[in-house]
């Protein structure tokens, strides 16, 4: 019995023993993943975070892309639901498509607030290269809530700065707080000025430009913020700040415009990387994504040929244009109509960089800025003008002062040489809303002109999130 | 049931005796209360050690007795009865009760309790209960215990059981899943997670429901849930608890938040060995197929069809051939032989008892070519070295080939094949149907696309193979009468190995298969330290301390592959293009200490407490240390004087339990922190050289545990000479922080999320009443009864989440009970237009459907129509036995729960360019004004109604999943089994060397009554998701089955 004891005793021992020593047992990392809090601290997985947040950028990019071109008068386009209902002015507040560009472009937004909080908390790396990640997320930022502005704020690209905007959300996401996660609207004027302040916060922090082309216009550094800032405030109507930025970027002596319009746009038959050119100023450099159509491309479809172009503004562009001759080819539509669709992304698998920014913009942004600065017919504005239009058009001998009439002839020349350079980039349905032309329906209701307020922001925010007038 | 128990010291004592004349005697053993003859009591002469087991009619006959030897007859439950030889020819002996030894032992987590001290809510069933009924033991429960609604999801072998326990008490998948224990180690249980095998082309159970396409709204995913619990032979099994409230299940933790099943396998006993063979024999039918349109009327239905419809919504004159009539219900159904064979044997020494088992079922299902195999072998030995310690082990090995998989996209694909189509062509290949206006050597339906033959896709090779060893390793130290120390090692080590092959057709030019790999192996440590300590007469108490240690590692690995050389070519290394679709390996472990205390106080007072802690590596670091108590109390009122004169009330037992279990809000495996991952698309994407890091997962440090507080009152009362046994329990579950997820604001860049968001209610009653009806020598009749009843309701909701994002159309209403159909009011046909109308939130009745308007309220125009759980449910179980034959028969029911028929809805689906075959039912369409029908006119104003403009297709508002026209009351009564037997126990069997043959013949739902129009009230389209059921999507019915079998006792 002695001996029982003895046994009872060592073994409630080795229980003990074990009661007290298998904490760590419970400490299992995750195989296969990284946790949040050891991605910012190191500099390579910061970097994979921050070119992750680029890539959710592009992904919001996709979602606007065609549209901001299918929505004005310079195309036309085979049915589609879509494309109709908002150039109808039918769109209800629970569309899917629109609920998609509303969370795409916040999902790029947030993952940028998370490295602007987290790489400050957590890194441990190079105080320089923190500093620039941050900066770069500014940057993904500010573009993220100019597009949401120009998609949903109520009147933002026609200076109705009062009028409800989008929500901006600068916290870094922890969990829903129904209590503090709950925002209503900000007004035009403060996400303008967010947008700003974003990207003067970000410039001191950037480097000037990069070496390669493909750098320079793939991450941002200063001369992109100034590029975008001089959209932004062209955007606002504040061609003062749009005419400086223009001028600082355009003082950049790396940007130059391409001559051949087939290395902006080359044929890229196999889909193979194709580097970036001295015009371009942002672009996503999706042709080195890796991955194929499914996964990593730029979900740009012109090549089946359900949008071309709309046949007086084909005819708006001289016969020998080489935007047309070499970007350009013919197609049948559903009406079984010979049509004109583009070239400039040519591969089948869309595997083309997509472009943001070029040069051609900023120098016609410029342009414009200060002949309404002056009111008057400026020769430095029709010089920059006569370099965007000799080189599509390089036998002719371009625009003299005494070619306009007044100021305003000036600047509709401008506008016009615009759209005939920057068709199917995405940006021309925020050139026509912001200088009144019309989009693709003459007749759509000035209220209609932007997207309903996605309905379940409305309903999760118990309505603190008020729909755009022209969805009430 | 009694046992042998043989004091195998005699055996020394043989030697001694002196020679003697030896007589053969016979006998009878009865009881002497009752007059009942006693089956099973051990007969044996002291001297010799030989003997026997008295047969059903308590008879006896012993050869070669002597005088002066002494014969005792023993029996669990009555007190030994001892006769000195005098040379009798005939004995009869009546055996006393014994109170003492009466007392039933239930199995209680860690430990075991006598059934009167118990104070807690346990089910009991026992080996008897479950024996030859079903192949796989759960299925073999519906109906035979309070409080547990188990549904059997589909005809499919091997396919998946939703098991829960008093209700739902989660919003989540997999968290209404009890823990299923098997001696003492929490094996693998039922869920989508661990079981899911998913094999890209052919498809069984899973599902999503949801999507703009209104007709389209049900979708097959290529998925089968296997059931975990199928590998186990049911004849193994001695008894199954089901621990029912706080105070059972705490002792579990946050395990056991769900409920627990404890599953304990058979032992030996020392003594003669004891061999069991049984085999049988069984054909399988399902219990109905739909009613579908032969060629003839599929041509008419879509010939006038399309013909009627306007041009621009795509109509014309079409043609559909007649030159072909298939019944490809026909094709794919045939009559499922099933064979099952099984042989333990079991005995031993005082020393050293075991119990070995093998077993084979080879099942066939109704399906052609949808095989399932089972083999497995258990060994169950306890070794006792000395009174003071035991050693002992319980293995099971199992092999499960599940050759099934593909049964019921087979049937569903079958089921829609339109009638017109051949199943080969006049060469002898198989046909597969191709759009109109490619191939015409494939084509026949002008509408209707790319098609597959589901008569090739049962004959394509798949299948998932389980190799699963469950076993553990004991030891136990007995250092005093009061004290036991036992430690154990257990295992379940659950892989799987699915493999699936699409042959080679038009569509598919090489063929296309996909190959998994799960691993899933997990390991048990349990120290329990238990006391049992009588301090004078009037106090006793029992403590059970103890730690436990599980960990399990989970991995898989999937690869796909398209394109084979040749059909015959099975590697996926020989196909043209290749692709990993899974690799995973994820880990959890959990730590826990438990305490558990029962005092009684003079026979009557009863208290209990439990306590236990959780560490769970998959709760957050900041809250990995939960602790779970519980409390509970009972009175035996009749050991109180006043209440001794109640001459016909032997026992009465009032208990109470009080307790709290939670559930983590992490489902996932490393808590709530936020997670990245290297994108993986197509070898990786990179941004400009970089490759890019992406969110796994949001990190949620707000989210609260999710709390089930449960308070249970109850009595057990046994009366009438202990003939009647009640049971009946109250309880009330209050849930706090409901996890689920749902929407957050798009603004804060992510969609959804789980939440806790909020609060809700359950309770119910159960009762269970046993009836030893008649008791006699010849006959007897044993019935018991039970029936059950929970109610749910959600109390607050913190937010508008109305629709969670993961509950199909089922939407959670403050208020209002839990999967609740919130649904669109189909008024029926106007007889006058043909067109469908619907009632507006409004009370307005016209013909536009709610469900095309854009709705500031998405609720406004819906209504509460049911919830797809029952009111109350339950089973009625018989055992009725005349001399040597007998009879079982056990009806189930479930009354008050809705159904959405979704076949029915499919069926009477046709403005999809599918053009699948219809229910018949669509003949009765709408024809000339004045027709009263159900079915709207073909072409009406809602599947041509488009606010979008002709260019978006025909939504087909009349056949959607919103509108409560296919919802339907799923109330049944089934007769689950029949079964009747005969023993026999004659000389010519002794002759043979066997104590018992029985033959025996049972039949499997034999009838249904319901009101359910469709085919089958009781299957769920998603397998054991108790949450999302209620919906009948083709789904396969269970098999109506008749099986004859044998079983021998040696």
């Amino acid at each position: 019995m002695k001996q029982l004891k003895h046994i009872t005793g060592t073994l409630l021992a080795a229980v003990g023993i074990f009661f007290g020593g298998c904490n760590n047992l419970l400490d299992i990392p995750p195989e296969g993943n990284i946790v949040e809090d050891d991605v910012f601290s190191k500099a390579s997985s910061a970097e994979g975070a921050v070119a992750g947040t680029y890539h959710l950028l592009l992904e919001a990019a996709k979602t606007t892309y065609e549209l901001a071109d299918a929505t004005t008068p310079m195309i036309g386009y085979n049915p589609s639901n879509f494309f109709d209902a908002v150039n109808n002015g039918s769109l209800v507040s629970n569309d899917g498509s629109v609920e998609n560009i509303w969370e795409a472009y916040y999902a790029a937004i947030n993952q940028a607030n998370l490295l602007i909080f987290k790489i400050k908390d957590l890194g441990t790396y190079e105080e320089d290269q923190m500093a620039k990640h941050i900066a770069e997320a500014k940057f993904i930022r500010a573009f993220g809530y100019l597009n949401l502005l120009a998609w949903f704020g109520d009147g933002a690209l026609i200076q109705q700065m009062d009028k409800p905007g989008v929500v901006l959300y600068l916290d870094h996401y922890d969990g829903y707080d129904p209590v503090k996660d709950k925002r209503p609207r900000d007004s035009n004027g403060v996400v303008y000025a967010q947008i700003i302040k974003d990207l003067e916060e970000a410039m001191p922090d950037l480097p000037e430009t990069a070496n390669s082309a493909t750098d320079r216009a793939s991450r941002a550094n200063v001369a992109m913020c100034e590029a975008l800032l001089s959209r932004v405030y062209l955007y606002m109507h504040d061609y003062e700040n749009a005419a400086d930025y223009s001028q600082k970027l355009l003082a950049h002596t790396e940007y130059k415009l391409v001559s051949d319009f087939l290395r902006i746009f080359p044929p890229n038959e196999n889909g193979g990387v194709i580097t970036l050119t001295e015009e371009h100023v942002f672009a996503f450099p999706v042709s080195s994504n890796g991955g194929n159509w499914q996964f990593g491309g730029n979900g740009i479809y012109y090549h089946f040929g359900n949008q071309w172009f709309d046949e007086d503004f084909l005819n708006s562009f001289n016969d020998t244009d080489k935007r047309i001759t070499e970007l350009t080819r013919e197609a049948i539509n559903n009406d079984k109509e010979m049509v004109s669709i583009t070239n400039k992304f040519p591969n089948t698998d869309s595997r083309d960089n997509l472009p943001v920014i070029r040069l051609p913009e900023i120098m016609l942004i410029r342009a414009e800025s200060i002949v309404r600065n002056s009111e008057k017919i400026e020769q430095d504005a029709i010089d920059l003008l006569n370099e965007v239009y000799l080189r599509a058009n390089p036998g002719e001998t371009g625009y003299k002062a005494a070619d306009f009439t007044s100021a305003e002839a000036l600047i509709n020349t401008i506008l016009d040489e615009k759209s005939k350079e920057l068709i199917w980039e995405g940006v021309l349905r925020f050139e026509q809303m912001r200088t009144g032309r019309s989009l693709y329906n003459p007749d759509l209701a000035e209220n209609k002109k932007v997207l309903p307020i996605p309905q379940r922001e409305i309903d999760i925010t118990d309505g603190l999130i008020e729909q755009n007038e022209g969805y009430k | 049931m009694c046992f042998l128990l043989i004091p195998m010291l005699a055996l020394a004592q043989e030697k001694a005796m002196t020679l003697q004349p030896a007589k053969t005697v016979k006998g009878i053993v009865i009881e002497e209360s009752t007059g009942e003859p006693i089956i099973g009591a051990n007969v044996y002469v002291k001297e010799s050690m030989r003997g026997e087991v008295t047969n059903m009619e308590g008879n006896f006959t012993l050869l070669d007795v002597k005088e002066g030897q002494t014969v005792i007859v023993s029996c669990i439950g009555c007190k030994d009865w001892t006769l000195i030889y005098e040379g009798q020819d005939f004995v009869k002996v009546n055996l006393v009760e014994d109170m003492m030894e009466l007392s039933e032992v239930v199995a209680v987590g860690y430990g075991v309790q006598e059934r009167r001290d118990l104070t807690g809510a346990v089910g009991k069933v026992s080996a008897q209960d479950i024996s030859g009924v079903a192949a796989s033991f759960d299925n073999a429960m519906v109906g035979k215990v309070a409080g547990v609604n188990i549904n059997l999801s589909s005809g499919a072998p091997g396919s998946a059981t939703a098991i829960t326990i008093r209700g739902l008490t989660s919003l989540q998948d997999d968290a209404n899943n009890p823990l299923i224990v098997i001696d003492g180690v929490p094996v693998y249980g039922t869920g989508k997670k661990v079981n899911s095998v998913n094999f890209g082309n052919g498809s069984v159970a899973g599902g999503t429901i949801g999507g703009n396409s209104v007709s389209a709204g049900f979708n097959q995913e290529p998925e089968f849930e296997r059931n975990p619990l199928s590998s186990l032979n049911p004849e193994d099994i001695e008894s199954i608890e089901i621990l029912k409230d706080a105070f059972a299940t705490a002792i579990y933790g946050s395990r056991g938040a769900a409920g627990v099943i404890l599953v304990t396998t058979k032992k030996g006993q020392a003594g003669k060995p004891q061999i069991r063979v049984g085999y049988s024999t069984s054909l399988s039918r399902p219990i109905g197929t739909p009613d579908l349109l032969s060629g003839d009327e599929y041509s008419d239905i879509y010939t006038k069809y399309y013909k009627d419809l306007p041009p621009v919504n795509g109509g014309g004159e079409y043609h559909f051939p007649t030159d072909h009539q298939t019944d490809w219900m026909d094709e794919v159904i045939r009559t499922g032989i099933t064979n099952e064979f099984h042989a333990s044997v079991s005995g031993g020494t005082e020393e050293t008892k075991y119990y070995i088992s093998i077993n084979q079922l080879d099942q066939q299902g109704y399906i052609i070519n949808q095989d399932y195999k089972r083999t497995s072998a258990r060994t169950n030995i306890d070794f006792n070295p000395a009174k003071w310690i035991t050693f002992g082990t319980n293995t099971n090995f199992s092999v499960v080939n599940n050759e099934a998989l593909n049964s019921q996209a087979v049937y569903r694909e079958a089921v829609l094949m339109p009638s017109n189509i051949p199943v080969y062509k006049s060469n002898g290949d198989y046909f597969y149907h191709t759009a109109a206006q490619t191939n015409p050597e494939w084509n026949i339906n002008p509408v209707g696309g790319n098609k597959d033959n589901p008569v090739a896709l049962a004959n394509n090779e798949n299948y998932a193979k389980d190799t699963r060893v469950i076993g553990n390793l004991y030891a136990e130290l007995k250092p005093y009468s009061w004290l036991r120390l036992k430690s154990e090692v257990g295992i379940d080590l659950y892989n799987t190995r699915a493999y699936n092959r699409q042959l080679s057709k038009p569509t598919l030019v090489g063929g296309s298969a996909s190959e998994s790999t799960n691993q899933n192996l997990k390991y048990v440590v349990n120290n329990v330290l238990s006391v049992n300590k009588a301090i004078n007469d009037a106090n006793l108490l029992n403590v059970t301390l103890g730690q436990s240690f599980e960990t399990s590692t989970e991995s898989r690995m999937g690869i796909s592959g398209q394109g084979f050389y040749d059909d015959d070519v099975k590697s996926i290394s020989a196909a043209k293009t290749q692709r990993v679709t899974a690799s995973t390996n994820e880990k959890w472990a959990v730590l826990s200490y438990f305490a558990r205390v029962n005092y009684r106080f003079k026979d009557r007072y009863l208290l209990g407490a439990t306590y236990r802690v959780d560490g769970s590596s998959r709760f957050n670091a900041n809250e990995r240390y939960m602790g779970f108590p519980s409390f509970s109390a009972g009175w035996i009122m009749t050991e109180e004087e006043f209440m001794k004169s109640v001459s016909w009330l032997n026992e009465l037992k009032l208990r109470s339990s009080y307790g709290l279990t939670g559930l983590d809000g992490a489902l996932g495996y490393y808590g709530n922190q936020g997670q990245w991952t290297i994108n993986g698309n197509n070898g990786g994407l990179s941004y400009n050289g970089v490759p890019i890091l992406e969110v796994k997962q949001i990190p949620n440090p707000n989210l609260k545990w999710e709390t089930t507080q449960s308070f249970d009152i109850g009595f057990d009362a046994s009366m009438f000479n202990n003939r009647i046994d009640v049971t009946f329990d109250y309880f009330y579950k209050r849930i706090n922080n409901l996890l689920s997820n749902d929407y957050v604001p798009l603004y804060t860049g992510y969609s959804t999320q789980q939440q806790n968001i909020g609060d809700m209610q359950n309770q119910g009653i159960e009762v269970s009443l046993n009836a030893r009806i008649i008791k006699r020598k010849d006959w007897s009749w044993t019935s018991s009864f039970n029936l059950s009843r929970s109610k749910d309701k959600i109390l607050s909701l913190t937010e508008a989440g109305f629709q969670m994002a993961e509950t199909g159309y089922k939407v959670v209403v403050e208020g209002e009970g839990l999967n609740l159909f919130y649904m669109y009011d189909w008024v029926g046909v106007d007889p006058m237009t043909g067109d469908p109308l619907w009632r507006w939130g409004d009370g307005t009745v016209n013909n536009v459907p709610p469900q095309a308007e854009s709705d500031k309220s998405q609720l406004a125009n819906r209504y509460n129509a049911g919830s797809s759980l029952p009111d109350f449910y339950g089973g009625w179980n018989n055992e009725v036995r005349f001399k040597n034959l007998d009879i079982r028969f056990s009806f189930s029911f479930s009354v008050g729960q809705k159904m959405f028929n979704g076949s029915q809805a499919t069926l009477m689906t046709y403005h999809l360019k599918d053009a699948y075959n219809l229910s018949s039912d669509i003949l009765d369409y709408w024809k000339i004004p004045g027709h009263e029908t159900d079915i709207p006119k073909l072409v009406n104003n809602t599947n041509t109604y488009n606010p979008y403009g002709p260019s978006a297709g025909l939504p087909g508002y009349d056949v959607s999943r919103m509108n409560d026209r296919f919802l339907e009351d799923a109330s049944y009564l089934r007769l689950r089994n029949v079964a009747i037997g005969y023993t026999f126990s004659q000389g010519w069997v002794k002759k043979l060397y066997m104590s018992r043959i029985r033959l025996y013949a049972q039949a499997d739902n034999l009838f249904t009554l319901t009101n359910y129009s469709g085919i089958d009230p009781e299957v769920n389209a998603f397998g054991s998701s108790a949450t999302l059921g209620g919906y009948d999507e083709l789904t396969l019915p269970q098999a109506m089955s008749l099986k004859f079998g044998v079983d021998i006792t040696f």
